[in-house]
């Protein structure tokens, strides 16, 4: 049979390209990605994926982040690369959590949503709290994106 | 080097269960199929994996990993059901000429046609089923291939069967998976019905009986008990509709048969057989194949038998 690790090899080389394209978009908010930060990117998504169980064959959501966060308040060339580190391991702690309730695009969007409002740039509450809340608000039927823009306003 | 060679090389080294995987392989091994092209099916199976990923979570990029190599093992067996259409050179040529994601296509028309015959043809098999006690068989035809066709999913697990088969066939089925194998199995339960069809409801019963008294609880294969008999009945050139092997009788196939060598008991078992077959009229050309398939078992059954002295449990 063909062998899953070995694809995902094939597929980092590929990969990173596709994140280095990301710096067309970024640069306009001062957020540069170097070959170097990319491979290491890739590197961090590569082991939560694997502490998690979980199997991934592209790099999709370091690109959807990337540009999602990119024009961030919070975010500028100094703290880029820890924060984006952050953010792909807490994407998986909800991609884990919930399942395949909703898509990798609307998690995305409910974080950046979260970050930006709620969180004010806190990755710990980010990772803590708004994941217990954003389950709650699914279990309960909620129209997620909704209830955090709420809590936005609210706050 | 040429195509003929290619193929007659590949065929010998081919694993049927992974056929899309190691027909790859070998062709790559002998050159045929360059790195880069190799590379290429290799790129475009992981598209349709990442297609298959998504649409499995609902647009998610990542799974577990059970459940991506599961979506794998799926997308590889529907393009090897393409393959599998056409002679293996034709096939070499087709992974040359045309992308992963066409064969894939094709792979997927012809599951689905696969799906629809074998659902037609699981009605027609409980419509024409044995009227028998045996648990085990009513089971199957009844609840485990209706159950079957509940539970299989083409779309993202094509190549498992999720299915209580307790019944076995007689023929075994070796390297075939998913629908596949289900195709297979309600044809060969379709041979064996038609054959122990050909003799009275009665006569099967009471030979039944005489395998053991309450049969109904046992696992085996009806059509076996019947063709062992039969044979058995024809070596003596007896009428084969009685299914009736008498005291006297089974002592003098127990006599005859003990003094033949292996080669020989081969010989006289494929001679009775053949009279069996052509003494029953809605035998075609396909199922005298089937069970033609079957006699090795056959004659490994009442070989043990005899050389355990034992004839009476197959001659009843």
């Amino acid at each position: 049979m063909l062998d899953l690790k070995k694809m995902q090899q094939e597929v980092q080389i590929q990969s990173i390209n596709e994140i280095m394209q990301c710096n067309k978009v970024t640069s306009n908010y001062g957020i540069v990605i170097s070959q170097k930060q990319a491979l290491e990117l890739m590197k961090v998504h590569q082991e939560i994926i694997q502490e998690l169980g979980r199997m991934s064959v592209n790099y999709h959501v370091i690109k959807t982040l990337i540009i999602a966060f990119c024009n961030s308040a919070f975010i500028n060339k100094y703290n880029q690369q820890e924060i984006f580190y952050e953010l792909i391991e807490i994407f998986y702690y909800y991609r884990d959590a919930l399942d395949t309730f909703i898509s990798d695009e609307q998690i995305v969007s409910y974080m950046q949503c979260a970050y930006e409002g709620p969180c004010q740039g806190s990755l710990e509450y980010l990772g803590d709290a708004i994941l217990e809340k954003i389950i709650d608000d699914i279990m309960a039927g909620k129209d997620i994106l909704e209830e955090i823009q709420y809590a936005y306003w609210k706050d | 080097m040429p195509i003929g060679r290619i193929e007659e090389i590949v065929s010998e080294r081919i694993n049927p269960q992974e056929y899309f995987a190691s027909l790859i392989e070998q062709l790559s091994l002998l050159e045929f199929i360059t790195l880069d092209k190799k590379q290429q099916i290799l790129y475009e199976t992981i598209e349709i994996l990442k297609n298959m990923m998504e649409r499995h979570s609902g647009g998610s990029s990542s799974l577990s990993k059970e459940n991506s190599q599961m979506l794998l093992d799926g997308i590889q067996f529907v393009i090897a059901l393409a393959l599998k259409q056409c002679t293996l050179s034709n096939a070499i040529s087709l992974l040359i000429q045309y992308s992963i994601n066409d064969i894939y296509q094709m792979g997927l028309t012809v599951g689905k046609e696969y799906v629809l015959a074998v659902t037609k043809d699981i009605a027609t098999l409980q419509a024409d089923c044995i009227d028998t006690k045996l648990e085990v068989y009513n089971d199957t035809v009844y609840g485990g291939l209706s159950g079957f066709l509940k539970v299989y999913n083409f779309t993202f697990t094509p190549h498992q069967k999720e299915i209580t088969v307790d019944y076995i066939a007689l023929l075994p089925i070796n390297y075939l998976d998913g629908i596949e194998y289900i195709r297979q199995y309600v044809r060969y339960l379709q041979y064996e019905n038609i054959f122990c069809k050909q003799f009275s409801r009665n006569k099967v019963d009471a030979l039944l009986q005489r395998y053991h008294k309450d049969y109904w609880y046992l696992i085996f294969n009806i059509s076996e008990v019947i063709l062992i008999e039969a044979i058995g009945l024809a070596i003596l050139q007896k009428d084969i509709q009685t299914l009736l092997v008498s005291k006297k009788d089974r002592n003098l196939l127990l006599q005859q048969l003990q003094g033949y060598s292996k080669e020989e008991l081969s010989k006289v078992l494929m001679s009775a057989y053949y009279d069996v077959m052509q003494q029953l009229p809605k035998v075609n050309q396909e199922i005298h194949n089937y069970f033609y398939q079957c006699m090795n078992h056959i004659y490994d059954v009442v070989y043990h038998a005899l050389e355990i002295r034992e004839v009476k449990q197959i001659f009843l």
